[in-house]
Protein backbone atom coordinates (compact mmCIF):
# COMPACT_ATOMS: atom_id res chain seq x y z
CA UNK A 1 0.00 0.00 0.00
CA UNK A 2 1.18 3.32 -1.14
CA UNK A 3 1.66 6.43 1.53
CA UNK A 4 0.06 8.57 -0.90
CA UNK A 5 -3.52 6.46 -0.45
CA UNK A 6 -4.03 7.88 2.93
CA UNK A 7 -2.57 7.60 6.11
CA UNK A 8 -4.76 4.77 7.04
CA UNK A 9 -5.75 2.81 4.38
CA UNK A 10 -4.98 -0.81 5.06
CA UNK A 11 -4.29 -3.97 2.28
CA UNK A 12 -5.47 -7.40 3.06
CA UNK A 13 -4.80 -9.16 0.41
CA UNK A 14 -7.14 -8.49 -2.54
CA UNK A 15 -9.16 -6.47 -0.19
CA UNK A 16 -8.54 -2.39 0.54
CA UNK A 17 -9.68 -0.89 3.32
CA UNK A 18 -10.33 2.84 4.46
CA UNK A 19 -8.66 1.93 7.59
CA UNK A 20 -7.26 -1.05 9.90
CA UNK A 21 -9.98 -0.71 12.00
CA UNK A 22 -12.44 -3.74 11.33
CA UNK A 23 -15.68 -4.99 13.76
CA UNK A 24 -15.03 -8.14 14.64
CA UNK A 25 -18.10 -11.21 14.21
CA UNK A 26 -20.48 -11.17 16.59
CA UNK A 27 -21.24 -7.42 17.48
CA UNK A 28 -23.24 -5.70 15.00
CA UNK A 29 -26.97 -6.52 14.30
CA UNK A 30 -28.40 -6.21 10.90
CA UNK A 31 -30.68 -3.07 11.68
CA UNK A 32 -30.55 -0.96 8.35
CA UNK A 33 -29.57 2.22 10.63
CA UNK A 34 -26.53 0.39 11.50
CA UNK A 35 -25.65 0.36 8.64
CA UNK A 36 -25.91 3.52 7.41
CA UNK A 37 -22.43 5.62 6.86
CA UNK A 38 -22.88 8.04 10.30
CA UNK A 39 -23.02 4.92 12.27
CA UNK A 40 -19.61 3.06 10.49
CA UNK A 41 -17.46 6.27 10.83
CA UNK A 42 -13.68 5.39 11.08
CA UNK A 43 -14.67 1.84 10.41
CA UNK A 44 -12.66 0.10 7.37
CA UNK A 45 -14.91 -3.23 7.55
CA UNK A 46 -17.62 -5.02 9.41
CA UNK A 47 -18.05 -8.75 10.22
CA UNK A 48 -21.34 -9.83 10.37
CA UNK A 49 -22.26 -12.27 13.16
CA UNK A 50 -22.10 -15.72 12.82
CA UNK A 51 -23.61 -17.55 9.84
CA UNK A 52 -24.54 -21.46 9.77
CA UNK A 53 -26.03 -23.61 7.46
CA UNK A 54 -29.32 -23.95 9.40
CA UNK A 55 -31.03 -21.74 12.06
CA UNK A 56 -29.53 -21.71 15.03
CA UNK A 57 -31.51 -20.59 18.43
CA UNK A 58 -28.56 -20.09 20.59
CA UNK A 59 -27.97 -20.78 24.09
CA UNK A 60 -30.59 -20.71 26.87
CA UNK A 61 -29.28 -19.55 30.58
CA UNK A 62 -27.44 -16.18 31.17
CA UNK A 63 -25.68 -15.10 27.91
CA UNK A 64 -23.85 -11.81 28.77
CA UNK A 65 -21.97 -11.40 32.27
CA UNK A 66 -19.30 -8.95 32.80
CA UNK A 67 -15.68 -9.90 34.44
CA UNK A 68 -13.14 -6.95 35.92
CA UNK A 69 -12.09 -5.15 32.67
CA UNK A 70 -13.63 -7.77 30.60
CA UNK A 71 -17.41 -9.56 29.76
CA UNK A 72 -17.77 -13.62 28.88
CA UNK A 73 -20.15 -14.38 26.46
CA UNK A 74 -22.68 -17.87 26.05
CA UNK A 75 -24.26 -16.74 22.72
CA UNK A 76 -24.23 -20.19 21.50
CA UNK A 77 -23.93 -18.31 17.55
CA UNK A 78 -27.74 -17.64 17.64
CA UNK A 79 -28.31 -16.34 13.85
CA UNK A 80 -31.33 -17.79 11.31
CA UNK A 81 -29.47 -19.36 8.95
CA UNK A 82 -27.39 -18.73 5.49
CA UNK A 83 -30.39 -18.93 3.35
CA UNK A 84 -32.51 -16.08 6.14
CA UNK A 85 -28.74 -14.11 5.68
CA UNK A 86 -28.78 -13.96 1.69
CA UNK A 87 -32.44 -13.38 1.71
CA UNK A 88 -33.23 -10.61 4.30
CA UNK A 89 -29.47 -9.24 5.82
CA UNK A 90 -27.41 -9.50 2.42
CA UNK A 91 -29.53 -6.84 0.86
CA UNK A 92 -28.76 -4.66 4.26
CA UNK A 93 -25.01 -5.14 4.78
CA UNK A 94 -24.15 -4.93 1.00
CA UNK A 95 -25.59 -1.23 0.91
CA UNK A 96 -23.14 -0.17 3.50
CA UNK A 97 -20.33 1.91 2.32
CA UNK A 98 -17.43 -0.45 3.62
CA UNK A 99 -17.05 -3.60 3.39
CA UNK A 100 -18.46 -6.61 4.70
CA UNK A 101 -16.96 -9.92 5.91
CA UNK A 102 -19.53 -12.97 6.24
CA UNK A 103 -18.34 -14.94 9.34
CA UNK A 104 -19.20 -18.55 9.14
CA UNK A 105 -19.07 -21.29 12.01
CA UNK A 106 -19.54 -24.95 10.89
CA UNK A 107 -19.71 -27.95 13.14
CA UNK A 108 -19.42 -30.70 10.03
CA UNK A 109 -17.53 -30.89 6.74
CA UNK A 110 -20.53 -30.77 5.06
CA UNK A 111 -22.38 -28.11 6.62
CA UNK A 112 -18.82 -25.89 6.04
CA UNK A 113 -19.27 -26.86 2.14
CA UNK A 114 -22.64 -26.16 1.82
CA UNK A 115 -22.68 -22.99 4.09
CA UNK A 116 -19.69 -21.54 1.48
CA UNK A 117 -20.66 -22.74 -1.50
CA UNK A 118 -24.55 -21.05 -1.27
CA UNK A 119 -22.27 -17.27 -0.32
CA UNK A 120 -20.53 -18.40 -3.54
CA UNK A 121 -23.11 -18.01 -5.38
CA UNK A 122 -23.46 -14.01 -4.52
CA UNK A 123 -19.28 -14.04 -4.58
CA UNK A 124 -20.01 -10.61 -6.93
CA UNK A 125 -21.35 -8.95 -3.70
CA UNK A 126 -19.73 -10.99 -0.86
CA UNK A 127 -16.30 -9.30 -0.37
CA UNK A 128 -14.71 -11.92 1.64
CA UNK A 129 -15.39 -14.43 4.20
CA UNK A 130 -14.14 -15.19 7.61
CA UNK A 131 -14.50 -18.89 8.69
CA UNK A 132 -14.78 -19.41 12.41
CA UNK A 133 -12.71 -22.42 13.65
CA UNK A 134 -13.39 -22.50 17.01
CA UNK A 135 -16.35 -24.50 16.68
CA UNK A 136 -16.29 -27.98 17.68
CA UNK A 137 -15.64 -30.55 14.73
CA UNK A 138 -18.52 -32.96 15.53
CA UNK A 139 -17.96 -35.71 13.56
CA UNK A 140 -13.83 -35.95 14.60
CA UNK A 141 -14.18 -35.94 18.14
CA UNK A 142 -16.10 -32.62 19.53
CA UNK A 143 -12.09 -30.82 19.54
CA UNK A 144 -12.84 -27.72 17.91
CA UNK A 145 -11.31 -27.36 13.91
CA UNK A 146 -8.59 -24.79 15.52
CA UNK A 147 -7.20 -26.90 18.09
CA UNK A 148 -4.82 -28.71 16.07
CA UNK A 149 -3.19 -28.14 12.52
CA UNK A 150 -5.10 -31.43 11.45
CA UNK A 151 -8.02 -30.23 11.97
CA UNK A 152 -7.38 -26.94 10.79
CA UNK A 153 -5.94 -27.95 7.29
CA UNK A 154 -8.95 -30.26 6.62
CA UNK A 155 -11.42 -27.48 7.30
CA UNK A 156 -9.34 -24.66 5.32
CA UNK A 157 -9.31 -27.10 2.86
CA UNK A 158 -13.18 -27.44 2.50
CA UNK A 159 -13.53 -24.39 2.90
CA UNK A 160 -10.81 -23.10 0.10
CA UNK A 161 -12.73 -25.49 -2.09
CA UNK A 162 -16.17 -24.16 -1.84
CA UNK A 163 -15.72 -20.24 -1.39
CA UNK A 164 -13.37 -18.66 -4.75
CA UNK A 165 -13.26 -15.30 -2.94
CA UNK A 166 -10.86 -14.06 -0.26
CA UNK A 167 -10.65 -16.14 2.68
CA UNK A 168 -9.85 -15.39 5.99
CA UNK A 169 -9.59 -17.78 8.96
CA UNK A 170 -10.49 -16.70 12.96
CA UNK A 171 -7.77 -18.79 14.90
CA UNK A 172 -8.63 -20.08 17.96
CA UNK A 173 -6.68 -18.61 20.85
CA UNK A 174 -6.90 -22.22 23.02
CA UNK A 175 -4.46 -23.90 20.53
CA UNK A 176 -1.40 -24.42 22.14
CA UNK A 177 0.73 -24.32 19.10
CA UNK A 178 -0.74 -21.36 17.05
CA UNK A 179 2.09 -21.10 14.70
CA UNK A 180 1.55 -24.33 13.90
CA UNK A 181 -2.60 -24.23 13.39
CA UNK A 182 -1.53 -20.96 11.65
CA UNK A 183 0.98 -22.21 8.92
CA UNK A 184 -1.55 -25.15 8.43
CA UNK A 185 -4.28 -22.27 7.37
CA UNK A 186 -1.77 -20.75 5.32
CA UNK A 187 -0.63 -23.54 3.70
CA UNK A 188 -4.61 -24.94 3.02
CA UNK A 189 -5.05 -21.80 0.91
CA UNK A 190 -6.02 -18.95 3.74
CA UNK A 191 -5.61 -15.28 2.20
CA UNK A 192 -5.04 -14.06 5.77
CA UNK A 193 -5.94 -15.13 9.55
CA UNK A 194 -7.49 -13.35 12.50
CA UNK A 195 -5.73 -14.00 15.89
CA UNK A 196 -7.66 -14.80 17.46
CA UNK A 197 -11.45 -15.51 19.13
CA UNK A 198 -12.71 -15.02 22.78
CA UNK A 199 -10.39 -16.62 25.80
CA UNK A 200 -12.43 -20.28 27.36
CA UNK A 201 -13.12 -18.82 31.05
CA UNK A 202 -16.05 -19.02 33.65
CA UNK A 203 -17.59 -17.71 36.91
CA UNK A 204 -19.25 -19.02 39.54
CA UNK A 205 -22.51 -17.71 41.31
CA UNK A 206 -21.52 -17.63 44.57
CA UNK A 207 -24.85 -17.21 46.10
CA UNK A 208 -26.06 -20.71 44.34
CA UNK A 209 -22.54 -22.29 44.08
CA UNK A 210 -23.44 -22.90 40.15
CA UNK A 211 -21.56 -21.92 37.16
CA UNK A 212 -23.36 -18.90 35.83
CA UNK A 213 -23.39 -20.15 32.26
CA UNK A 214 -25.76 -23.31 31.68
CA UNK A 215 -22.83 -24.62 29.62
CA UNK A 216 -20.52 -23.13 32.28
CA UNK A 217 -17.20 -22.38 29.66
CA UNK A 218 -17.63 -19.12 27.86
CA UNK A 219 -16.15 -16.82 25.87
CA UNK A 220 -14.19 -13.81 27.27
CA UNK A 221 -13.08 -10.40 26.18
CA UNK A 222 -12.66 -7.21 26.66
CA UNK A 223 -9.49 -5.03 27.42
CA UNK A 224 -8.23 -8.07 30.04
CA UNK A 225 -7.52 -9.99 26.95
CA UNK A 226 -5.34 -7.48 25.11
CA UNK A 227 -2.14 -9.09 26.11
CA UNK A 228 -2.64 -12.49 25.59
CA UNK A 229 -3.58 -11.79 22.25
CA UNK A 230 -0.80 -9.49 21.42
CA UNK A 231 1.48 -12.75 22.23
CA UNK A 232 -0.75 -14.72 19.94
CA UNK A 233 -0.30 -11.94 16.98
CA UNK A 234 3.37 -12.06 17.85
CA UNK A 235 4.04 -15.51 17.78
CA UNK A 236 1.61 -16.28 14.50
CA UNK A 237 3.97 -13.05 12.83
CA UNK A 238 6.85 -14.78 13.32
CA UNK A 239 5.96 -18.03 11.04
CA UNK A 240 3.12 -17.32 8.13
CA UNK A 241 3.40 -15.05 5.42
CA UNK A 242 -0.23 -14.20 4.70
CA UNK A 243 -1.93 -10.97 6.71
CA UNK A 244 -2.92 -11.45 10.01
CA UNK A 245 -5.28 -9.06 11.53
CA UNK A 246 -5.07 -8.70 15.52
CA UNK A 247 -8.28 -9.28 17.57
CA UNK A 248 -8.55 -9.33 21.33
CA UNK A 249 -8.94 -6.99 23.61
CA UNK A 250 -8.36 -3.59 21.30
CA UNK A 251 -9.58 -1.28 23.20
CA UNK A 252 -8.20 2.56 21.89
CA UNK A 253 -5.39 3.64 19.33
CA UNK A 254 -2.74 2.35 21.23
CA UNK A 255 -3.83 -1.18 21.58
CA UNK A 256 -4.16 -0.94 17.51
CA UNK A 257 -0.36 0.48 17.03
CA UNK A 258 0.80 -2.27 19.50
CA UNK A 259 -1.22 -5.04 17.30
CA UNK A 260 0.62 -3.35 14.22
CA UNK A 261 3.66 -2.96 15.57
CA UNK A 262 3.74 -7.17 16.48
CA UNK A 263 3.30 -7.53 12.63
CA UNK A 264 -0.60 -7.28 12.27
CA UNK A 265 -1.70 -5.62 9.18
CA UNK A 266 -5.28 -4.23 10.70
CA UNK A 267 -6.97 -4.93 13.91
CA UNK A 268 -10.69 -6.20 14.77
CA UNK A 269 -12.18 -4.82 17.51
CA UNK A 270 -15.61 -5.70 19.30
CA UNK A 271 -16.55 -5.29 23.03
CA UNK A 272 -15.31 -2.44 22.77
CA UNK A 273 -18.61 -1.12 20.28
CA UNK A 274 -20.31 -2.32 23.37
CA UNK A 275 -18.65 0.26 25.45
CA UNK A 276 -18.51 3.06 23.04
CA UNK A 277 -19.73 3.28 19.28
CA UNK A 278 -17.69 6.14 18.29
CA UNK A 279 -14.57 3.85 18.86
CA UNK A 280 -13.76 3.22 15.25
CA UNK A 281 -13.43 7.15 14.43
CA UNK A 282 -11.71 8.00 17.83
CA UNK A 283 -9.09 5.05 16.95
CA UNK A 284 -8.49 6.36 13.41
CA UNK A 285 -7.80 10.08 15.05
CA UNK A 286 -5.49 8.45 17.61
CA UNK A 287 -3.72 6.67 14.77
CA UNK A 288 -3.39 9.54 12.67
CA UNK A 289 -2.27 11.70 15.99
CA UNK A 290 0.44 9.20 16.89
CA UNK A 291 1.62 8.84 12.99
CA UNK A 292 2.01 12.70 13.02
CA UNK A 293 3.68 12.83 16.13
CA UNK A 294 6.18 10.57 15.20
CA UNK A 295 6.80 12.25 11.57
CA UNK A 296 5.49 9.16 9.86
CA UNK A 297 3.41 8.89 6.47
CA UNK A 298 1.27 5.70 7.17
CA UNK A 299 0.63 2.85 9.07
CA UNK A 300 2.58 0.75 7.19
CA UNK A 301 5.80 2.50 8.18
CA UNK A 302 5.20 0.81 12.02
CA UNK A 303 3.86 -2.63 10.99
CA UNK A 304 5.98 -4.70 12.34
CA UNK A 305 8.20 -2.32 13.69
CA UNK A 306 8.48 -4.07 17.07
CA UNK A 307 10.34 -7.02 15.61
CA UNK A 308 13.54 -4.89 13.95
CA UNK A 309 15.10 -4.22 17.48
CA UNK B 1 -45.37 -4.42 20.08
CA UNK B 2 -43.38 -7.14 19.04
CA UNK B 3 -44.35 -6.94 15.04
CA UNK B 4 -42.83 -3.60 14.74
CA UNK B 5 -39.16 -2.18 13.61
CA UNK B 6 -36.30 -2.38 16.02
CA UNK B 7 -35.77 0.92 18.24
CA UNK B 8 -32.09 1.56 18.44
CA UNK B 9 -29.96 4.53 20.04
CA UNK B 10 -29.35 7.08 18.28
CA UNK B 11 -25.92 7.13 19.86
CA UNK B 12 -23.59 7.60 22.59
CA UNK B 13 -24.33 10.93 24.60
CA UNK B 14 -22.20 13.28 26.81
CA UNK B 15 -24.62 13.75 30.24
CA UNK B 16 -23.60 15.83 33.00
CA UNK B 17 -24.71 14.87 36.37
CA UNK B 18 -26.99 17.66 37.91
CA UNK B 19 -28.26 16.22 40.88
CA UNK B 20 -28.10 13.03 43.28
CA UNK B 21 -30.61 11.96 46.08
CA UNK B 22 -30.86 9.20 48.49
CA UNK B 23 -34.35 8.62 48.74
CA UNK B 24 -33.89 5.32 51.08
CA UNK B 25 -30.29 3.84 52.69
CA UNK B 26 -29.93 2.27 49.61
CA UNK B 27 -32.01 3.80 46.45
CA UNK B 28 -31.26 6.58 44.69
CA UNK B 29 -32.40 9.17 42.31
CA UNK B 30 -29.77 10.71 39.90
CA UNK B 31 -30.78 13.72 37.34
CA UNK B 32 -28.43 14.26 34.08
CA UNK B 33 -28.52 16.93 31.64
CA UNK B 34 -28.49 15.14 28.08
CA UNK B 35 -30.67 17.26 25.44
CA UNK B 36 -30.25 14.55 23.10
CA UNK B 37 -31.94 11.95 25.72
CA UNK B 38 -34.11 14.55 27.80
CA UNK B 39 -35.85 16.11 24.60
CA UNK B 40 -36.21 13.22 22.60
CA UNK B 41 -37.12 9.95 24.66
CA UNK B 42 -40.68 8.54 25.59
CA UNK B 43 -42.13 6.51 28.10
CA UNK B 44 -41.11 3.18 28.17
CA UNK B 45 -37.53 3.86 26.66
CA UNK B 46 -34.22 3.07 28.81
CA UNK B 47 -30.51 4.49 28.64
CA UNK B 48 -27.11 2.70 29.01
CA UNK B 49 -24.78 4.43 31.92
CA UNK B 50 -21.32 4.36 31.72
CA UNK B 51 -18.89 5.93 33.85
CA UNK B 52 -16.22 7.44 30.89
CA UNK B 53 -12.68 6.33 31.41
CA UNK B 54 -13.42 3.23 33.24
CA UNK B 55 -12.73 -0.09 32.19
CA UNK B 56 -13.99 -1.60 35.63
CA UNK B 57 -17.25 -1.44 35.25
CA UNK B 58 -16.49 -2.05 31.74
CA UNK B 59 -19.93 -2.18 30.11
CA UNK B 60 -23.03 0.22 30.39
CA UNK B 61 -26.05 -0.48 31.99
CA UNK B 62 -29.39 -0.04 31.57
CA UNK B 63 -31.66 1.97 33.50
CA UNK B 64 -35.35 2.97 32.94
CA UNK B 65 -36.02 6.57 32.40
CA UNK B 66 -38.21 8.07 35.39
CA UNK B 67 -38.77 11.57 33.87
CA UNK B 68 -38.00 14.39 31.47
CA UNK B 69 -37.87 18.15 32.12
CA UNK B 70 -36.10 20.13 29.64
CA UNK B 71 -32.69 19.15 29.06
CA UNK B 72 -32.82 16.91 32.18
CA UNK B 73 -33.81 13.20 32.52
CA UNK B 74 -33.94 11.02 35.46
CA UNK B 75 -33.53 7.19 37.25
CA UNK B 76 -33.89 5.63 40.23
CA UNK B 77 -32.00 2.72 40.84
CA UNK B 78 -31.49 0.28 44.02
CA UNK B 79 -27.29 -0.03 45.09
CA UNK B 80 -27.13 -4.23 43.98
CA UNK B 81 -23.59 -3.77 42.77
CA UNK B 82 -20.63 -2.02 41.25
CA UNK B 83 -21.74 0.07 38.95
CA UNK B 84 -24.84 0.96 41.20
CA UNK B 85 -22.26 1.56 44.02
CA UNK B 86 -20.18 3.84 41.86
CA UNK B 87 -23.30 5.62 40.84
CA UNK B 88 -24.30 6.46 44.00
CA UNK B 89 -21.98 8.59 44.91
CA UNK B 90 -21.80 10.77 41.89
CA UNK B 91 -21.27 14.43 42.51
CA UNK B 92 -23.04 17.02 40.04
CA UNK B 93 -20.87 18.27 37.42
CA UNK B 94 -19.48 14.70 36.97
CA UNK B 95 -19.61 13.47 33.57
CA UNK B 96 -21.36 10.31 32.12
CA UNK B 97 -22.08 8.52 29.25
CA UNK B 98 -25.29 7.84 28.33
CA UNK B 99 -26.46 5.49 25.35
CA UNK B 100 -29.89 6.32 24.16
CA UNK B 101 -32.82 6.51 24.14
CA UNK B 102 -33.39 2.71 23.38
CA UNK B 103 -36.25 0.94 22.77
CA UNK B 104 -39.92 0.92 22.43
CA UNK B 105 -42.63 2.74 24.08
CA UNK B 106 -45.25 2.12 25.75
CA UNK B 107 -47.24 4.09 23.27
CA UNK B 108 -50.02 5.65 23.21
CA UNK B 109 -53.18 4.77 25.15
CA UNK B 110 -55.42 2.66 23.47
CA UNK B 111 -58.13 2.54 26.09
CA UNK B 112 -59.64 5.67 28.51
CA UNK B 113 -58.56 3.89 31.62
CA UNK B 114 -54.89 2.65 32.41
CA UNK B 115 -53.91 0.81 35.54
CA UNK B 116 -49.99 1.75 36.26
CA UNK B 117 -48.66 -1.58 37.98
CA UNK B 118 -45.14 -1.28 39.81
CA UNK B 119 -43.28 -3.67 41.41
CA UNK B 120 -40.61 -2.10 43.12
CA UNK B 121 -38.08 0.21 41.10
CA UNK B 122 -40.47 -0.94 38.12
CA UNK B 123 -41.98 2.34 39.20
CA UNK B 124 -39.66 4.44 36.98
CA UNK B 125 -40.78 4.16 33.86
CA UNK B 126 -44.64 4.01 34.55
CA UNK B 127 -43.80 7.54 36.46
CA UNK B 128 -42.44 8.79 32.92
CA UNK B 129 -45.71 7.05 31.38
CA UNK B 130 -47.69 8.87 33.95
CA UNK B 131 -46.66 12.74 33.64
CA UNK B 132 -47.27 11.70 29.73
CA UNK B 133 -51.13 10.80 29.73
CA UNK B 134 -53.38 13.24 28.53
CA UNK B 135 -56.09 14.27 30.65
CA UNK B 136 -58.34 12.75 28.59
CA UNK B 137 -57.09 9.10 30.45
CA UNK B 138 -58.25 8.10 33.60
CA UNK B 139 -55.25 6.47 35.20
CA UNK B 140 -54.46 4.80 38.02
CA UNK B 141 -50.91 4.29 39.64
CA UNK B 142 -50.84 1.15 42.38
CA UNK B 143 -47.27 0.32 43.94
CA UNK B 144 -46.16 -3.22 45.55
CA UNK B 145 -43.13 -3.23 47.68
CA UNK B 146 -41.94 -5.80 50.17
CA UNK B 147 -41.60 -3.72 53.73
CA UNK B 148 -41.03 -1.03 56.00
CA UNK B 149 -37.44 -0.21 54.53
CA UNK B 150 -39.03 0.97 51.37
CA UNK B 151 -41.28 3.23 52.94
CA UNK B 152 -39.31 6.72 52.31
CA UNK B 153 -39.09 5.14 48.77
CA UNK B 154 -42.80 4.83 48.93
CA UNK B 155 -43.00 8.45 49.64
CA UNK B 156 -40.77 9.61 47.24
CA UNK B 157 -43.31 8.35 44.63
CA UNK B 158 -46.46 9.48 46.32
CA UNK B 159 -45.11 13.31 45.95
CA UNK B 160 -45.14 12.65 42.31
CA UNK B 161 -48.17 10.24 42.36
CA UNK B 162 -50.06 11.76 45.55
CA UNK B 163 -53.28 9.82 44.86
CA UNK B 164 -51.66 6.23 44.41
CA UNK B 165 -52.58 3.15 45.85
CA UNK B 166 -49.96 1.51 47.80
CA UNK B 167 -49.47 -1.85 48.84
CA UNK B 168 -46.77 -3.61 51.58
CA UNK B 169 -46.23 -6.86 52.17
CA UNK B 170 -45.40 -6.80 55.55
CA UNK B 171 -48.30 -4.06 55.53
CA UNK B 172 -46.12 -1.51 56.91
CA UNK B 173 -47.73 1.12 54.36
CA UNK B 174 -50.61 1.25 52.44
CA UNK B 175 -52.87 -2.13 52.35
CA UNK B 176 -51.65 -5.26 53.48
CA UNK B 177 -50.51 -7.84 50.17
CA UNK B 178 -48.98 -7.50 47.27
CA UNK B 179 -50.82 -5.18 43.77
CA UNK B 180 -52.82 -7.91 42.33
CA UNK B 181 -55.08 -6.82 45.47
CA UNK B 182 -55.30 -3.58 43.95
CA UNK B 183 -56.22 -4.78 41.06
CA UNK B 184 -59.89 -6.10 39.78
CA UNK B 185 -61.16 -9.49 39.50
CA UNK B 186 -61.25 -8.81 35.93
CA UNK B 187 -60.06 -6.41 33.30
CA UNK B 188 -62.72 -3.69 32.89
CA UNK B 189 -64.19 -2.95 29.34
CA UNK B 190 -61.76 0.26 27.59
CA UNK B 191 -58.82 -0.56 30.34
CA UNK B 192 -55.64 -1.75 30.06
CA UNK B 193 -52.88 -2.28 32.36
CA UNK B 194 -49.00 -1.06 31.56
CA UNK B 195 -47.00 -2.99 34.35
CA UNK B 196 -43.37 -3.09 35.18
CA UNK B 197 -41.51 -5.16 38.20
CA UNK B 198 -40.05 -8.13 39.20
CA UNK B 199 -40.65 -10.75 37.11
CA UNK B 200 -42.80 -12.73 39.18
CA UNK B 201 -45.40 -10.18 39.59
CA UNK B 202 -45.36 -9.31 35.67
CA UNK B 203 -46.12 -13.27 35.11
CA UNK B 204 -48.64 -13.32 37.84
CA UNK B 205 -50.34 -10.49 36.44
CA UNK B 206 -50.27 -12.04 32.90
CA UNK B 207 -51.80 -15.04 34.19
CA UNK B 208 -54.44 -13.55 36.26
CA UNK B 209 -55.86 -11.77 33.25
CA UNK B 210 -54.89 -14.52 30.48
CA UNK B 211 -58.17 -13.28 28.55
CA UNK B 212 -56.68 -9.90 28.46
CA UNK B 213 -53.58 -10.36 28.40
CA UNK B 214 -53.31 -8.44 24.66
CA UNK B 215 -54.70 -5.45 26.56
CA UNK B 216 -51.28 -5.76 29.22
CA UNK B 217 -48.19 -4.06 28.20
CA UNK B 218 -44.96 -5.63 30.40
CA UNK B 219 -41.53 -3.72 30.45
CA UNK B 220 -38.94 -6.02 30.38
CA UNK B 221 -35.65 -6.53 32.54
CA UNK B 222 -33.15 -8.74 30.95
CA UNK B 223 -28.86 -8.71 31.66
CA UNK B 224 -27.52 -7.43 28.45
CA UNK B 225 -24.24 -5.87 27.02
CA UNK B 226 -25.11 -3.55 24.06
CA UNK B 227 -28.44 -2.13 24.48
CA UNK B 228 -27.80 -1.16 20.38
CA UNK B 229 -29.44 -5.15 19.35
CA UNK B 230 -25.90 -6.77 18.82
CA UNK B 231 -25.08 -9.20 21.52
CA UNK B 232 -28.25 -11.04 21.36
CA UNK B 233 -27.33 -11.48 24.81
CA UNK B 234 -31.14 -10.26 25.79
CA UNK B 235 -32.90 -12.49 23.87
CA UNK B 236 -36.62 -13.67 25.25
CA UNK B 237 -39.08 -16.21 23.76
CA UNK B 238 -41.94 -14.79 22.38
CA UNK B 239 -44.89 -15.82 20.23
CA UNK B 240 -43.39 -14.18 17.14
CA UNK B 241 -40.01 -15.75 17.98
CA UNK B 242 -36.86 -14.89 19.45
CA UNK B 243 -36.73 -10.99 20.54
CA UNK B 244 -34.24 -8.89 21.81
CA UNK B 245 -35.64 -7.06 25.44
CA UNK B 246 -33.03 -3.94 23.91
CA UNK B 247 -34.09 -3.03 20.75
CA UNK B 248 -37.22 -4.87 19.76
CA UNK B 249 -38.69 -4.11 23.63
CA UNK B 250 -38.55 -3.10 26.52
CA UNK B 251 -42.85 -2.94 26.32
CA UNK B 252 -44.15 -6.44 24.79
CA UNK B 253 -47.70 -6.71 25.27
CA UNK B 254 -48.22 -9.61 28.13
CA UNK B 255 -49.86 -12.29 25.27
CA UNK B 256 -46.65 -11.97 23.51
CA UNK B 257 -44.11 -13.24 26.19
CA UNK B 258 -43.00 -16.92 27.04
CA UNK B 259 -43.56 -16.75 30.44
CA UNK B 260 -42.64 -20.16 31.28
CA UNK B 261 -39.33 -19.72 29.54
CA UNK B 262 -38.50 -16.77 30.99
CA UNK B 263 -36.15 -16.92 34.24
Amino acid sequence: MNCHDGPLKTEIGEMNLRSPIIISSGVWPYDRQMWEPSALVGTGAVCTKAVTLMPREGNSGIRVWETPSGMLNSIGLQNSGVDSFINDYLPVVSGADVPFVVNVAAERPQETESTLRKLDSYRDIIPCVELNISCPNVDGGGMAWGMSPEGTREVVDIARRSWKGPLWVKLTPQASDIGSVGLAAQEAGADALVAGNTWLGMDIDINNAKPVFERTFAGLSGPSVFPLALRVVWDLCSVVDIPVIGCGGVADHRDCIAMIMAGASAVETGTSMFVDLDTPAMMCRGIKKYLSDFGLSCISEIKGSARRS
Amino acid sequence: MCSGSAHLPSGDHKGIVSDSKRITDDIFSVSIICPQIARHSLPGQFIMLRLPGRTDPLLGRPFAIAGCSGDIFTVIFKVVGKMTGLLASVMSGQEISVRGPVGNSFGEPSCKTIFLVAGTLGAAPLLFAQSSLGETTNSRFILGVPDKTWIPYVEWIRGKVPHMNVFSEDGSTGSKGNVLAGLPRELPDNSELWVCGPLPMMSAICKRFSESSERILVSLEKRMACGMGGCLGCVIDTTFGKRRVCVDGPVFRGSEVCWDELS
